[in-house]
């Protein structure tokens, strides 16, 4: 579906309505936002499910307000992005997540490999806003300008977090066998 | 080194990436959607009652109007009252049912 198919479906949320417009925006999205909530949680699939409804119904409610400038796929991501900060400010969760606890408790939909935990170990050596960058950057494969906008974070502040999130992960993972 | 780290970072990304499975969860999206109001304009209804009320005034001469009327209805046979009577029941009923199936659609 290309943007100009996005835009089509966005007016016709907005003009009269339409849900199955709607559905068919929310079907294409629901696997890189859930997939960048998911990983933004450490494994915690039950709250990443939860901030993607929220996403996408914050998005219904405001779609309006999408000039079209940037891509919906920008747009999504930053409500994901503030659904996700404004949850982890209320709950105060930053320092309670336990991805050991979470792989237990939350993670029924997904296996767990190695690699699995390796991923969220690595994260959580990041800090939030390094862990959304390189989040949007390798896995979402965003450009640090898109990354940018999604954060409203000037372009040089991002390229700083991908140097930083870069060299913690690497020797992380370099320690775990990868790259060999 | 922060090649061999960008190597490295991307193919991990590249290897940990997968496809989310709907699994219910757009239709559960959906099932949570408020009704949003469609704006209606709602104030053109009195408007326009109240200026066809003005403009019939200057043509209509109400008092021959309400002797024929008067008249007409002490004219009509018994059994025409009670098909009105019988009638307007019916009618609320069915404005009842079209608004309900209205209301649902929306």
């Amino acid at each position: 579906m290309s943007k100009a198919e996005d835009m089509l479906l966005i007016s016709q949320v907005v003009i009269s309505d339409d849900r199955l417009a709607f559905d068919k925006l929310v079907r294409k999205y629901q696997s890189p936002v859930r997939r960048f909530l998911l990983n933004l949680t450490l494994g915690d699939s039950m709250l990443a499910d939860d901030l993607a409804q929220e996403t996408f119904i914050k998005a219904y409610l405001n779609i309006r307000s999408f000039k079209g400038i940037s891509a919906f796929s920008t747009w999504l991501f930053r409500i994901a992005y503030n659904t996700f900060y404004d949850s982890m400010r209320a709950k105060k969760h930053f320092e309670d997540l336990n991805t050991s606890e979470i792989d237990k408790k939350n993670s029924s939909e997904i296996e767990y490999s190695e690699e699995k935990n390796d991923i969220y170990t690595a994260l959580k050596l990041l800090s939030e806003e390094e862990k959304a960058v390189i989040l949007l950057c390798y896995m979402e494969e965003m450009t640090h300008k898109e990354a940018a906008k999604i954060l409203k974070m000037p372009l040089g502040t991002v390229k700083t977090h991908v140097l930083k999130s870069k060299k913690k992960m690497g020797e992380f993972l370099i320690k775990q066998g990868y790259g060999n | 080194m922060e090649t061999k780290n960008d190597e490295i970072l991307k193919d991990f990304f590249a290897n940990n990436k997968s496809e989310i499975q709907d699994n219910g969860f757009t239709e559960s999206v959906l099932n949570q959607l408020p009704r949003k109001k469609v704006k209606q304009a709602k104030w053109l209804v009195p408007v326009f009652t109240l200026l066809g009320i003005f403009v019939s005034t200057l043509f209509i001469d109400f008092n021959k109007l309400i002797s024929e009327i008067y008249f007409s209805f002490l004219q009509l046979p018994l059994f025409y009252y009670v098909c009105l009577v019988l009638t307007i029941p019916v009618v609320v009923l069915l404005l009842f049912f079209f608004a309900e199936r209205q209301n649902k659609l929306q």
